[in-house]
């Protein structure tokens, strides 16, 4: 059986479009690896084309960016896409939530209504960026020190690794960074964020079936 | 804090000033950073992120 991956990434403010086109390189490996990836891009990311695509295709891995809190996770405009207490098809999919708090409840939610394993924060995702790359994200030194790491979760299960694995290497890239950014050789803005970091590190979580792959 | 770094965070993308205000008020997004703070100094303090 060839294997999925369902996408959202919203672009309606400066954090969801870092999120936006850092995901793409998730997008990327994913092709690579010859997944069939179903990309719910800007004002696609929304409740109806989300549940329309979550029966349709039935992904093996879910893969949310937006904002969120301890109970929903949203697409663009702050539409709710995954809210506790809705169901949707998400029964047997390994999730990474890239949003806010959803590792709080939602993510134990989803556990017990079938999802495989969850990837999330159960505090605030913070993302240090550099106000003058707003218009290049990709090329943001600072915003890479964030969501390279992340976006290693993703990387990791669909190169068939466990979920634990994948967890373990993308905290283990955020220890590497946080140690670069608190390095004597790091700039003041590096040294500044380290803070940031070090939060998305303690606060990322996983839930399920750690063993889980694709 | 540096003028050239931003933070995006629960919603928001805060710069200096904003952060500043945010904490003064003591709202949400203040005690977050506040907290955030706090446990990045008592990290450094124990050195937790070079622990295995």
């Amino acid at each position: 059986m060839s294997q999925s991956l369902l996408v959202t990434r919203s672009n309606h403010d400066e954090a969801t479009n870092y999120l936006y086109y850092w995901s793409a390189m998730v997008i990327k490996s994913a092709k690579k690896k010859k997944f069939s990836v179903y990309d719910l891009a800007g004002k696609k990311a929304n409740k109806k084309e989300f549940d329309r695509c979550l029966k349709a295709t039935k992904p093996t891995i879910l893969f949310l960016n937006g904002h969120g809190n301890a109970t929903t996770i949203t697409g663009q405009d702050l539409e709710p896409l995954l809210e506790v207490g809705k169901k949707a098809a998400v029964a047997g999919t390994i999730i990474y939530a890239r949003s806010c708090d959803a590792g709080i409840t939602l993510g134990k939610t989803l556990i017990k209504d079938g999802v495989k394993a969850f990837i999330g924060y159960n505090q605030k995702f913070i993302l240090g960026y550099t106000p003058g790359r707003l218009s290049r994200p990709l090329t943001d030194p600072m915003a890479k020190l964030f969501l390279e790491p992340s976006n290693l979760v993703v990387i990791s299960l669909v190169k068939g690794q466990t979920v634990q694995t994948a967890q373990v290497e993308s905290r283990q890239a955020m220890r590497q960074n946080y140690r670069k950014m608190t390095a004597v050789t790091a700039s003041k803005l590096e040294k500044y964020a380290a803070r940031w970091l070090w939060n998305n590190y303690k606060s990322q979580v996983l839930y399920g079936d750690a063993k889980a792959a694709v | 804090m540096p003028n050239d770094v931003n933070m995006a965070i629960g919603g928001e993308t805060l710069n200096r000033v904003k952060i500043i205000k945010h904490i003064e008020q003591e709202d949400e997004i203040g005690q977050t950073i506040m907290t955030v703070e706090w446990e990045f100094l008592q990290q450094l303090a124990s050195r937790a992120i070079y622990q295995k």
